[in-house]
């Protein structure tokens, strides 16, 4: 991955070292997220890459740690990281009001809370303005009303941000974002999934008549899903430098092998280099503002691809040992296929291309 | 920021040289006939992009010449003669320009070449294949002695450059062949163009005799590499612009074509698989144009074998998806979709230009 700032990832690197052998030596099963964050935030590696006040503004810094995490920490941790710091905190950066920020985002980089973004509920995870989770404009504020499912960081965080319908037709102007924090009375945590991959990591939650402040709205009221299409293209960004730094370290594993025929190993690498220009023109279009749902949507799902391309091939260089459950191939396979839905199914990224045809 | 060909594209310039190309497209006539190497090239003399591309001033425009160039020749379609166009100009200039300050023939065959007058059939080299002919000076002679198995042969093609190493130098020497040299056979021959112009040939050389003038000097591998790396790379971005022309053609077809009063291109399936190929399509460009900003950098030989065989690899796939969505009406030999989809497979001749060690590596 393209990046000047060598200070930076060298950094970077030492930090992964030293946290990798404190947290994963004795085969830890609970995920130090907020550790992790907050040791980040300790050595100024956090968000050195976010705009001003926060970083220098080095979009790619941001990209890097993602990836690097990706390569170097299993996979439920490097997810939660990313859905905290450049999902949910980036998210509240970006769009929510001064006082909001100042409540909210200090403690989220500090690593004293931890964010979630939910828009997923158990009857609507591809459709998004067919979501029942609603909010009510009250005196006090909002009253908040429904069920968010399959959601990130949802097990264990603070606050989370929420997208509720707040009229009752399918109009893009009909939803709208909030911060909810989870210790407000109406609010239920429930057990996290029994998913295949990341365990621990994904939950949801059940809320009745939540009552939130007038403040704890991103953005105009009306404007949220509007809002989140457009953080969509940076979620699949980051999710897609995962998927980068992931396959990767896949492609290494797999050459290690002496097993593999040259001409397969040759269509690998090309498809890997293949991927990682596009990623890095994506990169180059994302700052220049320039960077179309068609296209991120393409990044997802070419690395959807590759991912899974790579997943498998690992699997049957393996032989049986790549089917165990718990083994490394196995794991891999299990997170490919849950990248492959964060962000938005292959599917629905064929749709968003499709539909500019 | 990094100024790259994807970020230079949109420029005033691009647009400017994208439109010196356009027009000399229109110089052509009939439209519809592909155009032999010659002609081309005598349509860039004409209009002064040859000049443009041997001197264009500055990195970004290099790049620009560059680009529009192979989409210009794929304009034509992807086919021997846009290849043949583009290797005279990537690589035999490049190598004849390189050479004119120690050789009359070599600095007179550029100056030909860049008239139109004379080219040359091209070697497609078989990386470190054991039937490399052998060459050994014999008094004033040289005498040529082995097998080139695999050469693209046009009608206005007239002889060989032939890169061989020799027993006193670890430097290619390079040597011009006129096609009618005795001792040099054609074993095999398969035709690549319907209108039988153009073929691979495979040719033997049997104690070919050469004269010390015909030894146009020598090289070092890394200046031949380089050449046919950026022949590589233009050659990807030709097939990626004739993937394009050949995805939109389909697209508007399914368009306009109705099932049940709706478009086809709004079923889903088709729809998916077409975007799918459109994603495709974007990565291999990326790639392309990645390998076009590496030129003079270290990784530059395996980006651009690799954004070769990836489209290489996608123009087959796209030409064939398209021709089976285009139905019975594309799957006659008038149709523009059957014309990519036949062209796209002689590109198969190809394929062992790119070792994969190189890409596995």
């Amino acid at each position: 991955m393209q990046l000047t700032d060598n200070q930076y990832s060298q950094q970077l690197q030492q930090w992964l070292a030293q946290s990798t052998k404190t947290h994963f030596t004795n085969g830890q099963q609970q995920w130090p997220v907020r550790e992790w964050v907050k040791s980040l935030a300790k050595a100024n590696l956090s968000v050195a890459g976010w705009p001003a006040p926060y970083g220098d503004g080095e979009l790619r810094k941001q990209l890097h740690l993602h990836y690097r995490i990706a390569r170097n920490a299993p996979g439920s941790l490097g997810l939660c990281i990313t859905s905290h710091l450049d999902i949910g905190a980036r998210c509240l950066m970006e769009k929510a009001s001064p006082q909001l920020a100042e409540q909210w985002l200090a403690p989220a980089l500090r690593g004293d809370a931890i964010l979630a973004l939910a828009m997923t509920e158990p009857q609507a995870g591809s459709d998004l303005q067919g979501i029942e989770f609603s909010a009510e404009k009250k005196e006090q504020g909002w009253s908040l009303t429904g069920v968010k499912r399959g959601i990130t960081n949802l097990p264990f965080a603070d606050a989370v941000i929420v997208l509720a319908r707040t009229a009752p037709n399918r109009s893009p102007f009909s939803y709208t974002l909030f911060l909810l924090p989870m210790n407000t009375p109406g609010v239920e945590r429930e057990v996290a999934l029994p998913t295949l991959a990341y365990p621990g990591c994904l939950g949801g939650m059940q809320v009745k008549n939540a009552l939130i402040p007038e403040q704890n709205v991103l953005g105009a009221p009306g404007t949220g899903l509007i809002l989140l299409m457009q953080h969509m293209a940076t979620e699949r960004l980051f999710v897609s430098a995962r998927m980068r730094g992931i396959s990767e370290m896949l492609l290494e594993k797999i050459q290690q092998h002496s097993a593999l025929a040259t001409d397969q190993l040759a269509k690998l690498k090309t498809q890997s280099l293949a991927f990682n220009a596009f990623f890095e023109q994506c990169v180059e279009n994302y700052i220049r503002q320039s960077f179309p749902a068609r296209e991120s949507a393409s990044l997802k799902y070419l690395g959807s691809q590759l991912l899974k391309t790579l997943c498998a091939t690992l699997s049957e260089q393996e032989g049986a040992a790549g089917y165990l459950a718990d083994g490394n191939a196995e794991l891999y396979q299990r997170e490919a296929m849950g990248l492959a839905l964060a962000g938005g199914s292959e599917e629905i990224m064929l749709a968003i291309i499709g539909s500019e045809l | 920021m990094k100024t790259t060909t994807h970020s230079l594209l949109s420029s005033e310039l691009s647009n400017s040289i994208a439109a010196a190309f356009t027009h000399t497209t229109n110089l052509h006539s009939p439209v519809n006939t592909p155009p032999a190497p010659h002609e081309l090239i005598r349509l860039l003399g004409e209009t002064r992009l040859v000049a443009a591309l041997i001197d264009p001033g500055s990195h970004e425009s290099l790049l620009l010449h560059q680009v529009h160039l192979a989409n210009w020749l794929a304009g034509f379609g992807v086919s021997a003669a846009t290849d043949l166009a583009l290797h005279q100009l990537c690589t035999v200039y490049p190598l004849l320009k390189h050479l004119s300050a120690g050789s009359a023939n070599a600095r007179a065959l550029a100056t030909q070449l860049l008239h139109a007058e004379k080219l040359a059939a091209r070697i497609i080299q078989p990386w470190g294949h054991a039937t490399n002919p052998s060459a050994r000076q014999t008094g004033k002679h040289w005498i040529i002695q082995g097998e080139l198995p695999l050469c693209l042969v046009g009608v206005d093609t007239e002889y060989l450059l032939i890169p061989l190493t020799t027993p006193d130098s670890s430097a290619l020497a390079i040597f011009c062949l006129p096609l009618g040299t005795t001792g040099l056979k054609i074993l095999a021959r398969a035709p690549v163009s319907a209108s039988g112009d153009y073929f691979i040939a495979r040719i033997s050389l049997e104690n070919v005799q050469l004269t010390e003038a015909q030894h146009l000097g020598s090289v070092d591998s890394d200046f031949m590499q380089q050449r046919g790396n950026t022949q590589l790379t233009l050659a990807a971005i030709a097939q990626n612009h004739t993937s394009e022309t050949v995805l939109t053609t389909s697209i508007e077809f399914l368009r306009k074509r109705l099932a049940n009063n709706a478009p086809l291109l709004k079923l889903d399936v088709l729809q998916q698989r077409l975007a799918a190929l459109r994603a495709k399509l974007s990565m291999a460009q990326a790639l392309a144009f990645s390998a076009l900003d590496a030129q003079e950098a270290h990784n530059f030989t395996q980006l651009a074998h690799a954004s070769y065989e990836n489209s290489r690899q996608l123009l087959q796939t796209i030409s064939g998806e398209c021709l089976h969505l285009g139905g019975i009406n594309h799957y006659r030999n008038d149709s523009e979709l059957a014309d990519a989809y036949q062209e796209a497979r002689w590109n198969n001749f190809f394929s062992a230009y790119t070792p994969a060690a190189v890409l596995a590596d």
